[in-house]
């Protein structure tokens, strides 16, 4: 008894620590599939997740709240495709002054809504409703945006590999000048990817603070440099990354359960290291990294 | 021959005022977003502004403490610098500089020296430290062509708790005011105050001597040159006899030493012993900011660090006076950063003054 309760507050933990990874690497394969590295996701969830909060906050109604998250990553995916897509503009640059911007604005807005007071949190807000579940425990109730990230992953993987669409879009990330020739407008094309795939990242932060944990906090991680990684664990294949980031969620998930039963004689520094060291050796033992071709190269129009 | 070079330079000097203007341009419009956003969230702009100017101008002290606050960002500046010369994207300065700063503090903790040796040990011990930790990402793009963005970013996490359990477990000072503390390293590694009374101490003028030595190191020497060469045109660079690799791997290796550096200044003349997750930053993104305002010139780099150490010590002052939160920094970081992205800024700034006007 006391394992199926060990074994089903695992799952649920995974579930928690993985959904925004995977909303934020899904959306980073699109943007990656047609070319383009957006590196500033974690900073694009963080805004997305405090909009959420204060949408929230405000009107008291968490699907309005959602809008204003996807609303948020829009317009940043917009300025971050503007500079990333111009033949000279710097991707790398843009997102780390995206991150830096959101780190910055999140903690001036903190106090500058809630006040000093609040203590790097927001007060409570409307969280969106749970989908119940005829279980006792932890899976009495499961989140919406579990069912909302399996169901992402499947349609942007059939998107990407048997639509009209995905083609287009995948022949402007190996190849652009040949997607040029044909008609395509690679530009057009990228712009799109980067503006889907920035508010699939805002949608990862609004689940971290208005379903997980109903609140913003100061530097609070998004899990957008884990999902950058786990793009390319995942090989860009949409349903690898859902595996790849369910096998993320599980390993930090079991390290901070097990670390305190295993804790004896080992710093409790050396569990923490653990994941990073994972994501290093599983990012070097990929035999042959199958990027697209033309990823993080900026198109230039001959 | 010699006329090709003279042409070459004049070229440069021409290149080097774009830059600049470049640089201005992107802070005086990171300045005026900022200033809109203070104005919406109900403050005044021009207030806080001049209240921040005086906190990080306005008397000798606060001179002072722009210039400590400048210190190790002017070396993180500099490693993010070399980086970039060589297309590397180490995000791992702010690891290095952990990773630097405990290095420095083994040299002067756990030898004795005459005064000046014993500093110079403690020196080349935080650059070891920093390059010991961009050596496996080094090796790892090298090899078997693992990006660095993800292996840098990891390498700065494991430094963080490394140093934590290196901190807490093996060289703690239970007695310190501060939790997380080591003992005080020897007096002879101290690197003294210039203006007692103040947190400006000599590693200042270490940081001004290093991006010296790298102003040399880039302009005046062979490497130098093949570290610009790579940068600018790889394909080129590897057709001209240069190995790129090795040349990558130097500028990175660098990249860690100088932020190494950092870390040796700020254990040996700011606090004098390891403080567990001293840095608010230091190496990401103030490196990277500063790297970039001073256009990977390591003249310009000593010029925005104090730019980027004025900002953050002004903050505090600004926080006081009109009560903006002084996270606004960062803020006013990131809009940089974003606009230093785009590039020939000056050029669409003047197409745009032309038209309107």
């Amino acid at each position: 008894m006391v394992d199926t309760i060990f074994i089903t507050s695992l799952i649920a933990a995974t579930l928690r620590l993985a959904v925004p990874i995977i909303i934020s690497a899904e959306g980073e394969v699109i943007t990656e599939r047609a070319g383009v590295i957006n590196v500033g996701i974690e900073g694009i969830a963080l805004l997305g997740g405090f909009i959420a909060t204060y949408v929230s906050y405000l009107t008291q109604n968490p699907w309005i709240a959602i809008l204003a998250a996807v609303i948020t990553g829009v317009v940043l995916g917009l300025i971050n495709a503007v500079i990333s897509l111009h033949p000279k503009g710097d991707q790398f640059l843009v997102g780390i002054g995206m991150n830096t911007f959101a780190l910055g604005f999140t903690a001036y807005g903190l106090i500058v809504i809630w006040g000093e007071l609040s203590a790097g949190a927001s007060p409570r807000v409307p969280k969106t409703p749970k989908i119940q579940l005829p279980f006792e425990g932890a899976f009495s109730e499961i989140s919406l945006f579990v069912v909302f990230m399996i169901l992402l992953a499947l349609v942007i993987y059939f998107i990407l590999f048997k639509t009209n669409v995905g083609l287009r879009l995948r022949s402007v990330g190996e190849n652009p000048a040949a997607a040029d020739s044909a008609g395509i407008n690679v530009y057009r094309t990228r712009l799109f990817a980067v503006v889907i795939g920035s508010a699939l990242a805002a949608l990862g932060g609004a689940y971290l603070t208005i379903d997980q944990h109903g609140r913003f906090q100061r530097y609070m991680t998004t899990g957008g440099f884990s999902a950058l990684a786990i793009v390319v664990f995942g090989n860009w294949n949409p349903l690898i990354v859902l595996g790849g980031g369910l096998i993320f969620g599980f390993g930090e998930a079991l390290v901070s359960r097990l670390a305190p039963a295993l804790g004896v004689g080992l710093a409790p520094q050396f569990i923490q290291m653990v994941p990073l060291i994972l994501t290093i050796v599983i990012y070097s033992l990929r035999k042959k990294v199958t990027q697209p071709e033309a990823l993080g190269k900026p198109y230039i129009k001959e | 021959m010699s006329k090709k070079i003279e042409f070459l330079e004049f070229g440069q000097i021409k290149i080097e005022i774009q830059e600049i203007t470049q640089s201005i341009i992107a802070f005086v419009l990171a300045l005026v977003v900022s200033g809109i956003i203070i104005l919406l969230s109900g403050y005044n702009p021009i207030i806080a502004y001049i209240s921040l100017f005086q906190g990080a101008f306005g008397d000798f002290y606060s001179i002072a403490a722009t210039l400590a606050r400048a210190t190790p960002i002017i070396f993180t500046g500099l490693a993010m610098t070399f980086a970039f010369l060589v297309n590397a994207a180490n995000l791992g300065v702010e690891g290095q500089l952990y990773m630097g700063a405990f290095f420095a503090f083994l040299g002067g903790y756990l030898f004795q020296l005459p005064a000046l040796f014993h500093i110079i040990l403690a020196l080349l011990m935080g650059a070891l430290g920093g390059v010991l930790w961009s050596i496996l990402p080094t090796v790892l793009k090298v090899k078997r062509g693992v990006h660095e963005i993800v292996t840098t970013m990891m390498m700065n996490g494991i430094a963080i708790f490394f140093t934590n359990y290196l901190t807490l477990y093996h060289f703690l000072d239970p007695s310190a005011s501060i939790v997380g503390a080591t003992d005080f390293i020897h007096d002879t590694a101290v690197l003294i105050r210039i203006i007692p009374g103040t947190s400006l101490s000599m590693a200042f003028i270490v940081a001004l001597i290093f991006a010296f030595f790298a102003y040399y190191l880039i302009k005046r020497t062979n490497w130098g040159y093949k570290i610009r060469a790579v940068g600018l045109n790889p394909k080129a660079a590897e057709y001209g006899g240069v190995s790129v690799s090795k040349i990558w791997s130097l500028g990175m290796l660098i990249s860690g030493a100088f932020a190494g550096l950092g870390g040796a200044g700020v254990t040996l003349g700011l606090y004098r012993r390891f403080l567990v997750r001293f840095s608010p930053g230091y190496g990401l993104p103030d490196g990277i900011v500063v790297a970039l305002i001073g256009r990977r010139n390591p003249i310009g780099v000593i010029l925005a660090g104090i730019l980027i150490g004025a900002l953050y010590t002004g903050s505090i002052n600004m926080r006081l006076a009109t009560s903006i939160p002084k996270e606004l920094v960062l803020v006013i970081i990131g809009i940089i950063t974003i606009f230093m992205a785009i590039p020939e800024l000056w050029r669409i700034i003047k197409k745009w003054w032309t038209q309107s006007s």
